[in-house]
């Protein structure tokens, strides 16, 4: 059977309750057993000297000597005798009282039939008063043994019966009180242990939100004791799941899309290398033709098989992690290299604005294609004529290479979404040139930083460390 | 002069064909193979000047393939071709002993200057063994005249 916590708990109290109520139950009984065996036997003993005494005295004291004159001496001391005895062996505990004679003859005792029976034990010769045990009847008893006139000896024996029937008295009032403790201390350390439990019994629930799934949970449980510290540790682990949750999700989504880039990068590859060597060896046979639109056609097939070759290029980017491979590179030439490759149209005027030429620890092709990127995000940005300037500045280890455009600007509602894959707002594009950007950028241990108005223009800085 | 001959080994089909077309229609003698297996079996039976090879083939890796080559063809140049732009592949490429390597998707015009340059430096290479050959003839020839 598997028992709960507080029924656990309650049996343990009720157990060690009961435990210590028989220890001390049995200790103090047992004092009690010896405090009250040590009086009777005192009263007992005095009670018997007292009878030897008197014996003694009414045989040998002058006043018995004068009183013998008036009466017929033997017959009354025999009475006499036999008066004190009966009245001494009255009570109930007494068994017998008798005296004896130094042969061990029992001259008198209060149980008739004894008259003259004969005691071998070694007492009858004692001279000052003991005390000890024998079976009488089959009871076990103590017999006070005291010495009287002329080695004769009176014998008290008294049974414990009463004590045994007090101890008995108290055993069964301890079980009382011990089942009654009992029958009170389950209940209520039960519902105690119980009402401790409570927050633990709401943080599991919790648990079991957590197990099925939902992340969203708080537990409300305020107390400063070691209860209150696992609900915030709980608190701070729902937390902490529910953001990873969605770092998975977004990881999951992006790698999905990575694998599906690089399959559709490699089988993209072929054919388009095919349809450039056709459109070449078509180009090579008509070359010479004079129609003004077959040289258009070959000339938007080039391009547009181009623009194919850079997306696949850029999906093939994006899912494969390159490391960059570090040198020394002059930043300034290079980002004269990726503003030559750039396509300027003529209402867009190119500013440059160089600090003293800072060499960098980087890979010189991931920053040519960086720098392209976003100055090509610029001068796109830019339709209807403006400016974009690019200034480069050094601040402490880091230099900043910065892309100020005066151009239409990014809505507020997409800042957030920029450098995640597949966001784009152009017609022809499929959002993955700053994704890109940002990952060789981190790659290299720098960051991107972007500010904007809508109808301003936006600036792009990409801070990049000096040294690797 | 003779027309140089070429073989190209790829798997896909169409760039076998619009890759032959081309340099058919540039003047040189072109043979396809769609496997490593062909590949071998054809370079064993006729000359070529030049192979282009596929880094990727069905049957095998194409740096496997030009370990191959160049123990049955030591002067054949090889020219591989990769997939994918990357540093790693280029270097496996060049060590493997390939004499260029040219990144996927191909510029037909810059294919055509590699192979142009490169046949012309195969050219020179023979004429030199021809001349060199040619003068230590030439020696032996006057030196058993002299002796003579």
């Amino acid at each position: 059977m598997r028992l709960s916590f507080p029924s656990k708990v309650s049996l343990i109290v009720a157990l060690l309750l009961v435990l210590s109520i028989f220890a001390y139950a049995s200790v103090s009984i047992m004092l009690e057993v010896n405090k009250r065996t040590k009086d009777i036997i005192d009263e007992k003993k005095s009670l018997n000297e007292l009878v030897a005494f008197t014996i003694e005295s009414a045989e040998t004291a002058e006043v018995v000597t004068w009183y013998k004159k008036y009466v017929e001496s033997a017959e009354v001391m025999t009475w006499y005798k036999k008066y004190v005895v009966t009245k001494v062996a009255e009570p109930e505990d007494v068994v017998y009282c008798r005296l004896v004679k130094p042969t061990g003859e029992i001259i008198i005792s209060n149980i008739e039939e004894e008259s003259g029976m004969f005691i071998r034990d070694p007492a009858i010769a004692t001279n000052k008063t003991v005390v000890k045990d024998e079976v009488f009847n089959e009871e076990k008893i103590l017999v006070i043994v005291s010495p009287t006139y002329e080695g004769h000896t009176v014998w008290l024996g008294f049974s414990l019966r009463k004590i045994n029937e007090a101890v008995t008295g108290m055993i069964i009032s301890t079980l009382a009180t011990a089942m009654v403790i009992v029958s009170i201390s389950i209940p209520i350390s039960y519902f105690i242990v119980s009402r401790f439990l409570s927050p633990i019994k709401e943080l599991t629930n919790l648990c079991d939100d957590i197990s099925r799934g939902n992340f969203n949970v708080q537990s409300n449980i305020q107390s400063k004791d070691e209860v209150g510290v696992l609900s915030n540790t709980f608190n701070d682990m729902a937390r902490k799941l529910e953001t990873m949750r969605e770092e998975i999700r977004r990881s999951e989504r992006l790698s999905a899309i990575g694998q599906l880039a690089t399959m559709v990068g490699h089988d993209l590859r072929n054919p388009l290398t095919s349809i450039q060597n056709a459109a070449y060896f078509l180009k090579m046979k008509l070359g010479g033709s004079t129609d003004e639109k077959v040289k258009k056609m070959f000339g938007i097939i080039n391009n547009e098989v181009g623009y194919a070759n850079k997306i696949v290029n850029d999906l093939l980017d994006f899912s494969t992690v390159k490391k960059p491979e570090f040198t020394k590179v002059n930043l300034v030439s290079l980002i004269k290299d990726a503003l030559a490759q750039l396509d300027v149209p003529e209402n867009v005027n190119i500013v440059t604005k160089f600090s003293e030429s800072p060499i960098i620890e980087a890979d010189p092709d991931q920053l040519r294609r960086i720098f392209l990127n976003i100055a090509l995000n610029g001068v796109q940005a830019i339709p209807n004529g403006g400016e974009l300037t690019v200034s480069t500045r050094n601040v402490d280890d880091f230099v900043e290479v910065a892309f100020i455009d005066t151009g239409v600007g990014i809505p507020e509602e997409n800042m957030s979404k920029i450098f995640t894959p597949l966001f784009t707002t152009k017609s022809k594009g499929v959002g993955l040139g700053l994704c890109i950007c940002n990952n060789l950028v981190e790659g290299h241990g720098g960051k991107i930083d972007v500010i904007s108005k809508v109808g301003v223009g936006s600036t792009f800085t990409i801070k990049l460390p000096i040294h690797h | 002069m003779e027309k140089a001959s070429i073989l190209i080994v790829d798997d896909d089909e169409s760039i076998l064909e619009t890759l032959s077309a081309i340099l058919e229609e540039k003047g040189y003698k072109t043979d396809t193979a769609k496997n490593g297996a062909e590949a071998i079996e054809k370079s064993k039976t006729s000359f070529y000047n030049m192979a282009l090879l596929d880094i990727k083939l069905p049957d095998m890796e194409g740096t496997q393939l030009l370990i191959k080559m160049k123990g049955t063809r030591p002067k054949m140049i090889k020219i591989m071709i990769t997939g994918y732009a990357s540093l790693q592949n280029a270097i496996e490429a060049l060590n493997y002993g390939a004499d260029a390597y040219i990144m996927k998707p191909l510029d037909p015009e810059d294919l055509l200057k590699v192979i142009a340059e490169k046949l012309k430096m195969q050219r020179e290479v023979e004429k030199m063994n021809q001349k060199r050959v040619v003068e230590w003839i030439e020696t032996r020839a006057r030196k058993l005249e002299r002796e003579r």
